[in-house]
């Protein structure tokens, strides 16, 4: 089992977490919907597996290279 | 041809912007970092003004349908090209299918693409650059969307040879924390004494809403206006001033916890005081500052705003002779 | 008279500021017009734009044709050689600009913002005519249209003219923004903001009070009508325009025009001095008299 790291690509604020502790998601469930720019964007999970953990809530700002959710593989 | 595959979060054509409109309410727009982008047309060899492309937090997979040149500029991202690592600040070689990829931003926020001859779109208004709002210039108005074909011009003024580097010297560091130089005025005279020096002594965090329109920025300490009773035309907030054109770089305070820093997209007017405004040369220093990076101002007067834009106009000769060696004619 | 002392002020190294006054006043717009005039007949060098605000001029400038010191030196001759800006003739346009007020689009804007508003049940237009002390909003729309508004300034956005009427400053009608602005306005709405009017060029967010809506664009990218044939924007500072009442059939009638490409706007050519303008009754007969009658 491996514990892969989900990390903010781009700097913005948290304002939707779309996913709970030990859901289940595939490559391209969207996990976290965040706002930059005055514009939304969505990350989405490039791997498959269960949510270990969500390491930001709403209201967070995010910054590029931080980890924001572990998936275990 | 250039085959967008992925446009990125926000990729705009861009050249040196459309000045002189001011008087019908329209901005500038134009390459927000001019330095970066400046340098990467001088690395394929193209005249000043051809459009190249700016692209904020994330690079664009582009497509390339014939052999050129290219350059990349500005904040720090992996480029690859067909998957192999290639270097920024330096002018590439591309052939017919070659695909140029982005990793994730490391440090700055926006990159510069610029390929010899130019981006071929049309001009308006004297500019190619884009203006989003009135959906003005650049490729149809709009940032990239995947499937759009990019034309490539014939501005190149001289042949550049492939492996041109520019001097490390000359490549800017980026970091979280930026030092920024600004000028006095225009309603400065709306604030305190005190809340002016608290203006330069504290950390300002760049919040989530920033853009080519403006930066918000979050202080410590809200700042304070003058009393006043309210000038007949003015709005009832003291943060309110009888309309007042704004230069690009303005300070503006509609709110004195959240000032917001006006940019090439911005309004060209408004009701609310402007503090300062950011030296133009600074502006390009504000291009690669991004959302939860901090900003520290510090007050310069005109001659020292001159001198600064003297040492960059000379730095840009520099580089320009540097790379005349280079080129092949 | 005015004894209030420009103050000049950099905006960076690219920008001046001349601001004439701290409060509106009609007589520092027409002093405004003057010197905008003033600098561009006389073609200064390395000027890029010279832009009214309500009370001041902006200019832009490249200090690396021209210094910040000659400049500001030049520009306080030409303020200090206008003397009589009150007998210089302005060169202007009257033209007349339906709106519909009190239409069903504004009316379904403003209903949807009503908690971002001052009243939690008044349209915009009901509001602001209660506060100015109308007893109705027919009264309120006789007022608005009832003496001609000067186009000051044409900026925030392009194309947006900003007008203040030519009436004394006590009947000059004043209305407060929006406590939050809506996050969404209909393009050609007309608007009122503290004491000045206009139209968005666009549809957008906004803070101003909302009355009604025109049937024709002021800003128009692609110049499909006549009247923007040399200029993807309209309005000029110094154009004087009469608002007219419209039903919803003329509207829709002027709609179609608009957009078959063939509306153009009712508007003359019109010279006046300054200081004609505050017999604002008569001015107002004489507007509406070259526009309608000659």
């Amino acid at each position: 089992m491996n514990n892969r790291e989900i990390v903010a690509f781009m700097p913005g604020k948290v304002i939707d977490i779309k996913i709970q502790e030990g859901d289940s998601v595939k490559p391209g469930d969207v996990l976290f919907t965040f706002e930059s720019m005055k514009m939304e964007n969505e990350m989405t999970s490039d791997t498959g597996g269960v949510v270990k953990k969500i390491l930001v809530s709403i209201d967070d700002i995010i910054n590029p290279g931080s980890t924001v959710a572990i998936i275990q593989v | 041809m250039i085959r967008v595959i992925k446009p990125g979060i926000q990729t705009t054509v861009q050249d040196n912007g459309r000045i002189g409109f001011y008087e019908i309410g329209m901005p500038p727009a134009g390459a927000f970092d001019s330095y970066s982008y400046q340098i990467a047309n001088m690395l394929v060899g193209n005249d000043y003004n051809a459009a190249a492309l700016e692209a904020v937090y994330m690079g664009p997979t582009l497509e390339f349908e014939k052999k050129g040149l290219i350059a990349i500029t500005g904040g720090v991202f992996p480029c690859k090209i067909n998957g192999q690592d290639v270097p920024m600040w330096e002018t590439i070689p591309v052939n017919s299918g070659d695909i140029l990829s982005f990793g994730m931003l490391q440090n700055g926020a926006r990159v510069y693409i610029a390929i010899s001859g130019g981006i071929d779109v049309p001009v308006v208004m004297g500019s190619r650059s884009t203006f989003m709002s009135s959906k003005i210039g650049g490729y149809e108005g709009r940032p990239l969307k995947e499937g759009d074909y990019l034309k490539i011009g014939i501005l190149n003024t001289r042949s550049m040879k492939e492996g041109t580097k520019m001097g490390k010297e000359f490549i800017p560091t980026y970091s979280n924390r930026y030092s920024v130089r600004f000028m006095d005025g225009l309603c400065s005279y709306r604030m305190t004494e005190r809340s002016k020096k608290n203006f330069v002594e504290a950390d300002w965090i760049i919040t989530p809403d920033a853009n080519r329109v403006g930066y918000r920025i979050q202080g410590s300490q809200p700042l304070e206006w003058v009393e006043r009773i309210q000038p007949f035309g003015a709005g009832n907030n003291p943060s309110n001033v009888v309309d007042v054109g704004y230069p690009v770089g303005s300070i503006q305070v509609p709110d004195v916890s959240e000032p917001i820093i006006l940019f090439k997209d911005a309004v060209t007017c408004g009701g609310y005081a402007t503090i300062g405004t950011i030296i133009s040369v600074d502006v390009n220093i504000m291009a690669q500052a991004k959302t939860g990076d901090t900003i520290n101002f510090r007050y310069v007067s005109m001659d020292e705003s001159l001198q600064a834009r003297a040492d960059y106009q000379r730095t840009l000769q520099r580089i320009e002779e540097h790379l005349l060696h280079s080129a092949q004619y | 008279m005015n004894l209030f002392k420009t103050r000049y002020s950099f905006g960076g190294d690219e920008f001046l500021f001349m601001e004439l006054s701290e409060a509106f006043d009609l007589e520092n717009i027409f002093k405004i017009f003057c010197i905008k005039k003033e600098i561009k007949e006389k073609k200064i060098e390395g000027i890029y734009d010279v832009c009214a605000g309500n009370a001041s001029i902006l200019i832009r400038f490249n200090p690396d044709v021209i210094v910040p010191d000659v400049i500001e030196n030049q520009l306080r001759q030409i303020e200090e050689s206008i003397v009589n800006y009150e007998d210089i003739v302005i060169n202007s346009r009257l033209v007349e600009i339906p709106i519909f007020f009190n239409d069903p689009w504004t009316t379904e804007t403003c209903m949807k913002f009503r908690d971002r508003h001052q009243s939690q049940t008044l349209t915009d237009i009901e509001y602001c005519a209660q506060i100015n002390g109308f007893d109705s909003v027919e009264s309120f729309v006789g007022a608005i249209t009832g003496n001609p508004h000067l186009c000051i300034n044409v900026g925030f956005v392009p194309g947006l003219p900003w007008c203040y009427q030519l009436v004394p400053k006590e009947k000059q009608i004043e209305v407060p923004k929006y406590l939050r602005p809506r996050t969404f306005t209909y393009e050609r709405t007309y608007f009122y903001a503290g004491v000045v009017s206009g139209f968005y060029p666009a549809e957008g967010t906004g803070g101003a009070q909302i009355f009604g809506i025109s049937a024709t664009p002021v800003f128009d990218r692609q110049q499909k009508l006549l009247d923007f044939k040399d200029n993807i924007v309209f309005p000029k500072p110094g154009d004087i325009y009469n608002f007219r009442s419209i039903t919803r059939e003329e509207y829709d009638a002027i709609r179609i025009d608009v957009e078959n490409g063939t509306f153009e706007y009712y508007k003359k050519d019109f010279q006046f001095v300054p200081k004609d303008v505050y017999a604002f009754e008569e001015f107002s007969t004489k507007v509406k008299r070259r526009l309608y009658n000659d």
